[in-house]
């Protein structure tokens, strides 16, 4: 993760998590002004920006006790701020500045200015103003229009002196009631531009949702370059600048090469073929790295020297990325660091920014072939990528120069989630033998989750996954296959004991094949979801289970086929009846992980279909009857 | 022999090192380093975990608490004059050995967040009153080859880094799995404040069991002649080793070996049936009459602290001052009759106590409806109030059963109070949730000794007490009992989906989550105001000062939560059924169930719930037995018992399911889901019955007691069975012709 200036985590993190919570309706901004003006300072001989926020609220209820809460860090400065309810500072009014933990980062530079705005009375008026200081336009990236509040009108104004190079890139505008006026302020020699909003809707959280950048209109800042006072300045005019930043923060990342030369020739050691001391190098970092990330100031972009990544056995995604380059170049491959940005960001480099990335991997050129390493998917194989950077666009090193390219997008065939089955009836239970095959990012979530709980309650857990918590479905004699290694797939296998798996009437036995039937609860609440529903990861599922006919039974009743094709994913249930047996197939395909609202009402009736199906069963009587 | 000299020794290094007030930070964590790892105990120097617990996630090695504590007076200048100020000191240290053996564990134990330094002292003229803590950590990596490698601390990051507060956070570096990490953290705290010294302060609690196999635990106190201490050894804990030193500090000393790994099972009650520890102290520059006696127990002088708190301060006796209204005159409250004077007291005091609204309850109003009285300040109210109403009464001290046990209370919140009044029918007065009602036993006290206090009032000031125990008694199965009336349908646009109408009836301890849950606040209050003949919303707010100006408020508030209450209908169908019900309506509340004298909670709602229909050719498949909501199903491996079951109470669910079969079709099945056990513990029953064109099914379930031995736990079993037996029934709807 990288850190960037955005706008948008004003009053929305830190007591409550940017983005975190259901929309807040308690509190309206009627008037929210947000004012960004480059300035010289002639004291630092370095451009700023200078951030003034005032926002007006109206409580909708009593007693309303909003948190404010305004982000800033090394490159930002928090100059000022004012509070006032009915036009009075409140008496208490003492703003707390702190360390904010964001996510999994386990440190950063990453602070909160933060007081309560409590409106005690319905239409109650607070004003909140921030003045703040971007100390260096480079950080400054985006400014959005939504916050945790619905807003009746936000006015965000730039003021660009005409000797700083600015462009401003309008994003999800669409659907929205947003104008843009520009004038020139002859004073200041500058362009005032700016965008008024109206009646804007809260943020809101939704799992499974594109990231902020993909559904909010905002504005993307690029500030390209500046001439003040005689001096010239260059940000990310290009993508050769910022790639010429980049490259100068990794220049001295790598000191002590004896001690990760030795590391690779230990971790090599025995091995002849190139690919397997490549997996071994990709595999030990996985395996013995813990992803810890420390985004301190300069920290959040440049790697940690790979032999104190070594050392101290973790790091964040630079510090894994800059560890496999530097094993795998001591063993004379070309291995090579490689920004992006992961698919929660709506952004490529097309638009130089720092806003553009916000992840680092390792890219090895072999024999003319590119394999994308990420040592902080735990559990992938090389030539797996995981859902999250598939497809993105890389900021590849190459020397003085950079190469662009994109990470390859395997089809469902990556990932595989393969069960088969073999069963029959005994008294009222289906019993048999079961076994599992797991691939790509299915075996990643199972590995995951095998190494997040304890060793001694390994079996208790995959018998709890695999039985789908239904303690009817009686599992013995697991076996599991490789649960560490990410180069082999993962297989378990058992016998099962489905309990009441079989419902006898007059003779006649009725039998469900499907115990797990997934998806059956995948319908979308269309009158709450507000945002494109995305998967976790292209899904590939397929069932294949034999059922033995009790001797002297036949098929009386089948349930009909089920086939839903379409180019996003893919419903398939089959019955087949053949001589003493009957086989049920089951194969499900996400193909494309992007459900966007539009489809929202076909997938629904889709999964009403494979509700429908799945509730059918067979029928097996008696031969004489 | 050796040994224990060497214990005391070591106690009497540290203090001295201790109390070098100005020694470095630095200076000081090595000097505390060298004390931790140098006198650490020969477990301490395990390396290899037995052959038993390899397959465990981690193996606690050793684990050593150790807790120093002085105090001493000291001659302050205040502001009108001298006086005394006590310095009291404190050093803990927390030292663990553990082998870590997996991710999870490892995951666990490679990163630590700690306060690092605070210092509050206050300085005022020529006063400066010392308050700093301090912590000091240290860690040791030992990989499997031997080698240890002494953890760097000045890795650490501060999360806050100020002169007189500071956070760390540390990642251990080079931790691995297979590795053993010898950790240790030392809190000093130094304080002349006068705070923090009470034995709630200063209360430890080790339970002697642990989510990793421990090897080897050892617990150390000492503490200076001033301190008062005292201590429980709970549930077959094995007691301190006590002995004093030449300063006549008092040494406690304890080692364990091999604790065992918590149970996770059903129906427990941990601080019943683990053995632990809890160990305090106080400091106090009081007169000894005015601290707790020595001699006696932690109960006791709980006890002492509880009749102190008999005192008529103005304003006690409100709800006592209310009768005279309700009953129309005094002379009318005073022939009232017993239990209807005491009925009409306990809805004033719940009235007074629920329904007065402070001014702060508008941030989470739903909040209103989770209240609970405090019960010890109550029953004293309470009883004060009894007495001088002429009516004898008696409080009783108990200790809910999901917690200690009455003789193992160690602190006041460890014990809760009711009243006893004891007519040709025994009187029960409790202080607990909102919806609790008038002679109603909390079912946490039930079945529990009590001590009962008899207060006589010698004057304002002043009560004795004759003491005496009881046992409280326990509801039957009936008086905490679920009554549901399920009318369904095949949803005739889907016939694979259920259309459900559903009454529901609940009393006694079972009715007070759905009665939290789904009563309005503003319908709360107007049943108690009804029920004193109270005053208005509006009125009772503008008499406080807090809420004089918050009428508008409160109304438009409790009519909001009012409206939003409506989807807590769904919660609980979604509770009870664990699915997203469909077509939530006509939800309504038949009976607030706000009085005893009608005390069944009844609502209603109808809804619609998916994938428990299966069409099979021309018939159809109801998974009948899911209509109750899911019993609970055992696994294997709680089929084993040794702890005792402590339930919640005993309970009885009835229902009564008719589904109407569709015209042209039959109903099959029936004889599957005729069911009966019974044993001593409950029973469980269940028919299906054709009744025109309804199939009626009816499920009565009961336990009979709140307690069972773990001796009993398979005649517990079968009903548990029988219950999910029922669950997997199914009915078939067959299609005629």
């Amino acid at each position: 993760m990288f850190k960037t200036f955005t706008s948008f985590i004003i009053a929305s993190c830190c007591l409550a998590q940017v983005f975190a919570g259901p929309a807040d309706s308690s509190a309206t901004i009627t008037l929210s002004k947000e004012k960004y003006t480059f300035v010289f300072n002639s004291k630092t001989n370095a451009v700023e920006v200078q951030r003034s926020i005032d926002n007006l609220y109206a409580s909708n209820a009593y007693d309303v006790d909003l948190p404010i809460v305004e982000n800033y860090n090394d490159e930002v400065t928090i100059d000022d701020v004012n509070c006032k309810i009915d036009d009075r500072t409140p008496k208490d009014f003492k703003p707390e500045y702190s360390y904010y933990s964001e996510g999994d980062i386990f440190y950063s530079d990453s602070r909160v200015c933060y007081f309560p705005l409590k409106l005690l009375k319905k239409n109650s008026k607070g004003e909140v103003t921030f003045k703040e200081t971007i100390l260096d336009p480079r950080y400054f990236t985006s400014a959005f229009f939504s916050d945790d509040q619905p807003v009746t009108s936000k006015e965000i104004t730039f003021v660009i002196p005409r000797w700083m190079k600015v462009e401003l890139k309008e994003f999800n505008f669409a659907g929205f009631n947003i104008k843009k006026a520009t004038s020139y302020d002859e004073k200041t020699d500058a362009d005032v531009i700016t965008y008024t909003g109206y009646n804007l809707p809260a943020f809101k959280t939704e799992e499974n949702s594109p990231g902020p950048t993909y559904i909010y209109p905002h504005i993307m800042v690029l500030c390209k370059s500046a001439s003040a006072a005689g001096h010239n300045f260059t940000y990310f005019a290009t993508l050769d600048d910022q790639y010429a930043w980049y490259k100068d923060l990794v220049k001295n990342i790598n000191s002590n090469t004896g001690v990760i030369s030795a590391k690779a020739k230990e971790l090599t050691s025995g091995l002849t073929a190139d690919m397997d001391k490549i997996k071994a190098v990709f595999y030990y970092v996985q395996d013995n790295i813990r992803y810890i990330a420390f985004e301190n100031g300069i920290a959040g972009f440049r790697p940690e020297k790979a032999d104190e990544v070594l050392r101290k056995k973790y790091g964040d995604c630079k510090g894994m990325a800059n560890l496999t380059k530097s094993l795998l170049t001591s063993l004379g491959y070309d291995a090579r660091l490689c920004w992006l940005g992961t698919n929660h960001i709506a952004y490529d480099y097309q638009t130089p920014s720092m806003a553009v990335d916000n992840h680092m991997i390792c890219a090895l050129n072999y024999k003319g072939k590119i394999i994308y390493l990420d040592a902080t998917e735990s559990y992938l194989g090389i030539n797996d990528y995981a859902e999250r950077i598939q497809g993105r666009q890389v900021l590849m090193e190459n020397g003085d120069k950079y190469v662009l390219a994109h990470i390859p997008v395997p089809t469902t065939a990556q990932n595989y989630d393969y069960e088969t089955s073999k069963l029959s009836i005994t008294d009222n239970d289906l019993t048999g033998s079961i076994s599992h095959l797991w691939k790509g990012e299915d075996k990643e979530m199972i590995l995951s989750g095998l190494n997040s709980i304890k060793k001694e309650n390994t079996d208790e857990a995959m018998t709890r996954y695999l039985s789908d918590n239904n303690s009817d479905y009686v599992i013995k004699e697991l076996a599991i296959s490789n649960v560490t290694s990410p180069d082999k797939d993962v297989t378990a296998s058992y016998q099962v004991d489905m309990k009441n798996g079989v419902s006898v009437f007059s003779k006649a036995y009725y039998v469900d094949l499907d115990h797990k039937k997934e998806f059956i609860n995948s319908a979308i609440k269309t009158d709450e979801r507000k945002h494109d529903y995305w998967f976790d990861y292209k899904e590939n599922l397929c069932r294949e289970t034999e059922l033995t006919l009790p001797l002297n039974y036949k098929v009386t009743g089948l349930p009909a086929d089920l086939n839903i094709v379409n180019d996003d994913y893919e419903f398939h249930l089959k019955y087949t009846s053949a001589p003493g047996k009957l086989i049920y197939k089951k194969n499900i395909l996400i193909k494309n992980t992007h459900l966007p609202i539009a489809k929202f009402a076909a997938w629904n009736k889709d999964i009403e279909q494979l509700g429908k199906a799945y509730n059918e069963t067979i029928i097996l009587k008696p031969v004489n009857e | 022999m050796r040994k224990l000299l060497l214990l005391p020794l070591c106690f009497f290094i540290s203090l001295r090192l201790f109390a070098q007030d100005n020694v470095p930070y630095a200076e000081k964590a090595l000097q505390i380093q060298k004390d931790v790892w140098g006198t650490a105990a020969p477990e301490f120097k395990v390396t290899t975990v037995p052959a038993n617990l390899a397959n465990e996630g981690a193996v606690v090695l050793a684990r050593a608490f150790s807790l120093q504590r002085t105090s001493k007076a000291r001659l302050k200048f205040m502001v009108i004059a001298a006086g005394l100020a006590a310095r009291t000191s404190k050093v803990t240290t927390y030292h663990e050995r553990v082998k870590i053996n997996d991710k999870s564990a490892l995951e666990a134990f490679s990163t630590i967040e700690y306060q690092k330094k605070l210092d509050k002292t206050t300085t005022f003229l020529f006063n400066k009153m010392m308050d700093v803590a301090n912590t000091y950590i240290g860690a040791k990596i030992i990989k499997p080859n031997g080698s240890e490698n002494i953890v760097n601390t000045g890795e650490e990051v501060l999360l806050k880094n100020e002169q007189k507060d500071q956070k760390g956070k540390l990642a251990i570096p080079g931790l691995q799995v297979g590795d053993i990490l010898d950790y240790y953290i030392t809190n000093i705290d130094v304080s002349e404040t006068g705070e923090g010294n009470s034995f709630k302060d200063n209360d430890n609690l080790f339970v002697l069991a642990d989510e990793y196999p421990v090897l080897y635990f050892s617990l150390d106190f000492q503490y200076s002649k001033k301190v008062r201490v005292q201590y429980i050894c709970a549930n077959g804990a094995p007691k301190f080793e006590e002995s004093n030193n030449d300063a006549d500090d008092l040494l406690m000393s304890l080692k364990v070996r091999n604790l065992p790994k918590y149970q996770s099972q059903l129906w427990t009650s941990p601080l019943r049936q683990y053995p632990y520890i809890e160990v305090g102290s106080s400091y106090s520059l009081l007169p000894a009459r005015y601290q707790p006696d020595p001699n006696a127990t932690r109960f006791e002088n709980n006890e002492i602290v509880f009749e102190s708190s008999f005192l008529e301060y103005s304003g006690f006796n409100v709800p006592e001052e209310k009768l005279k209204d309700f009953f129309g005159s005094h002379k009318n409250v005073k022939n009232a009759p017993l239990d209807s004077l005491v009925k009409v007291l306990y809805d004033e005091w719940k009235f007074e106590v629920f329904c007065t609204y402070l001014g702060d309850e508008l941030k989470d109003i739903s909040n209103i409806n989770y209240r609970s009285a405090q019960s010890r300040h109550a029953a004293a109210v309470m009883s004060m109030m009894l007495t001088d109403l002429g009516v004898d009464n008696s409080v009783l001290l108990v200790a809910p059963r999901n917690s200690n046990s009455l003789e193992n209370v160690y602190n006041p919140e460890d014990m809760d109070a009711m009243i006893l009044i004891n007519t040709q029918t025994p009187i029960y007065l409790a202080f607990d949730d909102i919806v609790t009602h008038y002679n109603e036993i909390p079912a946490r006290f039930q079945g529990e000794k009590a001590t009962q206090l008899f207060p006589t009032r010698k004057n304002a000031q002043k009560y004795s007490f004759e003491t005496s125990s009881v046992t409280i008694p326990v509801a039957v199965p009936d008086k905490n009992q679920v009554e549901e009336n399920l009318q369904v349908s095949l949803e005739s646009a889907n016939a694979q989906k259920l259309k459900i109408t559903r009454v529901v009836k609940e009393q006694g301890e079972l009715r007070h989550a759905d009665q939290k849950l789904l009563l309005p606040v503003q319908d709360i209050d107007d049943g108690y105001r009804t029920m004193v003949k109270g005053d208005e919303l509006a009125k009772r707010l503008k008499a406080i000062q807090e809420t004089k100006k918050m009428v508008d408020d409160y109304t438009f508030s409790f009519t909001k939560q009012k409206t939003d209450n409506a989807k807590n209908f769904t919660a609980e169908i979604k509770g009870q059924y664990d699915q997203d019900p469909e077509q939530v309506q006509d939800t309504k509340i038949i009976n607030a169930a706000l009085e005893n004298t009608d005390p069944v909670f009844q609502y209603t709602e109808s809804f619609v719930l998916n994938n428990l229909v299966k069409k099979a050719g021309n018939n159809y498949i109801i998974d009948a037995g899911k209509l109750t909501g899911s019993f609970y199903k055992l696994e294997d491996k709680d089929r084993k018992r040794t702890l005792d079951v402590y339930m919640p109470c005993a309970r009885t669910f009835k229902y009564t399911i008719s589904i109407a079969i569709p015209p042209g079709y039959s109903a099959k099945g029936m004889e599957e889901m005729t069911i009966k056990k019974a044993n001593k513990t409950g029973s469980f029953s269940s028919t299906a019955v054709v009744n025109g064109n309804n199939l009626v099914i009816t499920v009565n379930r009961v336990y009979t007691n709140n307690f069972e031995k773990a001796a009993d736990w398979p005649l517990l079993t079968e009903l548990i069975d029988a219950a999910s037996n029922f669950n997997s029934q199914k009915i078939l709807l067959e299609k005629k012709g």
